[in-house]
């Protein structure tokens, strides 16, 4: 990734973004005219901001809940240190899996492989999770089922007073 | 959700365009008009299904720092220790798991400073140790889900 830093107009954009496009027929038009440039300017600077990797999804954010996959479990795995990066790997081609991530050792295992899984229940979740361990042959894992979402929020970045 | 409606949150998610109308634009890959895309986005909405249209910004790539964070609370601490979390900004995801560590959420702060200010603040109110389990290598971070 390059080290290309968005600048201040870019940083009105994301502003915006970060937030919720209303339902405007032409949202980038608005941007434009909010920010006083050209719409052709708004389109090349969030492709820019795509293709660099400030901005990591363009789209909508959904209620997974709402949605019908609202069973998500965590499950950390306790994996041999050279394998991290075969197993991490491996996890991270199942579609049912979200996020994969090599984190500090964790609990009296040390568990080191995190991995989040969302189905449609409980049950499924138990199965991929299985199918997960069997691919890779790490038994020793610990799965913390969700009970309750308790916060979920987009990230403020930059606020008017920047 | 019919087939449309799905068709349409697979393609909304990852591929908004980023043209002149991009209604029109989803419309035109799922072969329905702009008026019908709008309508059924603000059916999903309505529905509570898309929670919002925006960019997903990636926090490291301008510099902040983002961590997870693990807590046991007990019955008694619970619901302060969770209304003090959640009123934290940078605090985006929290969850009640069934585990002796029972609450994980996620901390985005603009510098390591802040991110440790933050958790020292909370445990410093609250009495409960906070253990922090950063990011040492990203596999993968999908936030779209397949309908």
């Amino acid at each position: 990734m390059s080290n290309y830093e968005p600048d201040s107009i870019d940083k009105s954009i994301l502003l915006i973004l970060q937030g919720d496009l209303d339902d405007s027929r032409q949202p980038y038009l608005k941007i434009a005219m909010n920010l006083g440039i050209t719409e052709d300017e708004v389109f090349k600077r969030v492709k820019n901001m795509i293709d660099e990797g400030i901005i990591r999804r363009l789209g909508a954010m959904i209620r997974h809940i709402e949605a019908g996959i609202g069973f998500n479990g965590m499950v950390v795995w306790v994996t041999p240190p050279d394998d991290v990066d075969t197993v991490g790997r491996l996890f991270a081609s199942f579609p049912e899996v979200t996020h994969c991530y090599e984190r500090p050792p964790f609990g009296k295992k040390g568990a080191n492989l995190f991995t989040m899984v969302h189905a449609d229940s409980e049950d499924a979740c138990m199965e991929i999770i299985k199918k997960m361990s069997q691919a890779c042959g790490v038994k020793d894992y610990e799965i913390l089922f969700s009970e309750r979402e308790l916060k979920k929020v987009s990230m403020t970045y930059f606020d008017d007073s920047e | 959700m019919d087939e449309k409606d799905k068709a349409l949150l697979n393609e909304i998610q990852s591929n908004f365009p980023v043209t002149s109308r991009p209604y029109q634009s989803l419309g035109d890959r799922l072969e329905i008009d702009e008026d019908e895309v709008l309508k059924r986005i603000a059916r999903l909405r309505e529905k509570g299904i898309i929670r919002r249209i925006g960019a997903s910004i990636n926090s490291r790539r301008i510099g902040f720092v983002s961590t997870l964070l693990a807590a046991k609370a007990p019955e008694n601490k619970f619901d302060d220790f969770v209304r003090l979390v959640n009123q934290c900004e940078g605090v985006t995801h929290n969850y009640l798991r069934k585990h002796e560590y029972n609450v994980w959420f996620t901390l985005i702060a603009p510098s390591e400073e802040d991110k440790k200010r933050v958790i020292r603040d909370l445990v410093e109110k609250t009495g409960i140790e906070i253990i922090e389990l950063p990011a040492k290598k990203i596999f993968k971070i999908r936030v779209d889900f397949k309908f």
